[in-house]
């Protein structure tokens, strides 16, 4: 069974989040994603 | 399915882990959107979770739940149990990571334990725990310990025991005495036994005069001796205890066997005193004719001696006992005449011969014994030579021409050198020894066609021998 670690790191701050469910992380990324792209936009 | 979500923050750690999405899901936008919010929004949030159930469905229901409270608790009371326990714990800044799903330790609490191993504060319970222990088995030693219960206390090797009796010198009334004035009283005693005072060691070492006595005996004019020395040696063996024995210094003069005082009438002993030299010693002659005369010659043994420049010739001996019979106190000439007569008889029938006439004697049959085996050996080499010898046989007949003395020459072959079969070199060495000639193929041939010789192959050799006609033809011709 694959499992999936993806780690995100901002100055002292670390989020490390690990699944086996393929579809559960990829919304999780898709979604963290987008509000990534919203704080930058916001902050443009 | 599988969610686990890990989460640092100024070196602390906890993580999410659970089956939950929906816990997972939420929690992990929540830190996410700290994250990238702000970053002391993030810290405060953390302050107020201590630690999170996969099993509550929301912090807040977690928060109100005491029971899990007193639970969490426990686990945080087990966790420094655990690690006060390990010596082989390294506290760092980072707070350990707990991947249970219950114990999850809030990065306050963790951080605070953590920060109170920086001061060294956890080294302290490790020590008090040991303490009991070392205690058990060091004695507790202070001012007012007497020096007395120390020693008890800490008994001593069996090695040195000894010491007990300057331990036991101290007075036991000290006991209430500082170890300061213990220690002092040590050292009195210690200054009292001076080591360097050698005086009392005289009367442990041999005396003074008796050293003076070894030093003057081993100068070198007392340890040469001389050969009328006498050396009074006395034996610790208690049978021997009050007597002096004396050895006489050992002379090589065989004369000095002179001086045993040997009773005429005590042969045993003497013969005892005999064997004892080791057959290498000579009795004086005029004792041996002294013995001879009171024991017929016949109980001293007389042994030879090696030594031949030291040997007496028995010649001499005999000729000696000859003067002293007849110039014996004996007034009987018959007895004189009948004791030499007999000594004569003795000499004559089994004369005793010196050592060089020994040696001589065996030369001498050695020289013979090789004569005679020389003579033998020429003997049979001049027979093997006559028999060898072809040309003296031819001598017998009269004849000059070759196939006659070919066929006289096969006849010795058969019949004086008893061989059956002859090559043509063995019988041309014969004829060319006797007659200077050597036989062709030829004369083989005419005597083959004559019958007398045949031809015989050996190992694929081809040899010849003469035929009973040509034995026949041998004694008809030459015999008449």
């Amino acid at each position: 069974m694959p499992q999936y670690v993806f780690k995100m790191k901002k100055g002292e701050l670390e989020i490390e989040f690990s699944s086996d469910d393929a579809d559960f992380v990829e919304q999780q990324l898709e979604k963290w994603r987008e509000e990534i792209l919203k704080k930058h936009v916001q902050q443009d | 399915m599988y969610y686990n979500i890990k989460i640092k923050c100024d070196g602390c750690e906890f993580c999410l882990d659970s089956n939950n999405k929906v816990i997972i899901e939420s929690e992990m936008d929540k830190y996410f959107a700290v994250m990238f919010g702000a970053s002391q929004e993030f810290k405060s949030h953390l302050k107020d979770v201590k630690i999170i159930d996969t099993n509550v469905k929301s912090i807040e229901d977690f928060k109100n739940d005491e029971t899990k409270n007193a639970e969490i608790e426990n686990c945080n009371q087990e966790y420094q149990k655990v690690v006060l326990d390990d010596d082989c714990v390294e506290f760092s800044d980072e707070a350990p990571v707990i991947e249970s799903a219950i114990e999850v330790p809030c990065c306050e609490d963790v951080s605070s334990k953590v920060n109170n191993t920086d001061n060294n504060s956890i080294e302290t319970p490790v020590s008090t725990e040991l303490t009991p222990s070392l205690n058990s088995e060091i004695p507790s030693i202070n001012e007012n310990t007497s020096l007395e219960e120390i020693i008890v206390s800490e008994p001593l090797p069996s090695a040195v025991e000894s010491t007990d009796v300057f331990f036991d010198s101290i007075d036991k009334n000290t006991s209430d005495k500082n170890i300061d004035d213990l220690i002092e009283m040590v050292e009195k005693e210690i200054d009292a036994v001076d080591i360097t005072d050698v005086s009392n060691v005289d009367d442990v070492l041999v005396d003074k005069n008796n050293v003076s006595k070894i030093n003057t005996f081993t100068s070198e004019e007392d340890l040469v001796f001389d050969k009328n020395d006498v050396l009074q040696v006395e034996l610790p063996c208690k049978d021997v205890e009050n007597q002096d024995v004396n050895f006489t210094a050992v002379q090589e003069d065989v004369n000095e066997i002179d001086n045993y005082d040997i009773d005429k009438n005590e042969t045993n002993e003497v013969k005892k005193i005999n064997d004892n030299q080791n057959d290498c010693e000579q009795i004086s002659i005029d004792n041996l004719i002294a013995l001879n005369m009171n024991n017929n010659s016949d109980t001293v043994e007389i042994n030879r001696c090696d030594n031949l420049n030291e040997q007496t010739s028995f010649e001499d001996i005999n000729q000696a006992k000859l003067d002293d019979i007849f110039s014996s106190n004996t007034d009987n000439d018959i007895e004189k005449d009948v004791v030499a007569n007999t000594l004569l008889d003795e000499i004559n029938i089994n004369p005793i011969p010196s050592y060089k006439e020994y040696l001589e004697n065996i030369n001498e049959e050695n020289n013979k014994s090789s004569d005679i085996e020389n003579s033998t050996k020429n003997s049979v080499e001049q027979n093997e030579d006559k028999k060898m010898d072809f040309k003296f046989f031819l001598a017998g007949f009269r004849t000059t021409e070759i196939i006659d003395e070919f066929l006289i020459c096969s006849y010795y072959i058969k019949n004086i050198l008893h061989q059956n079969c002859f090559s043509m070199k063995f019988i041309n060495s014969n004829i060319y020894k006797a007659t200077g000639e050597i036989a062709n193929m030829e004369v083989v041939d005419k005597l083959i066609d004559l019958g007398y010789v045949k031809t015989v192959e050996i190992e694929g050799m081809k040899k010849y021998t003469i035929t009973a006609d040509g034995e026949a033809y041998f004694a008809s011709k030459f015999n008449s």
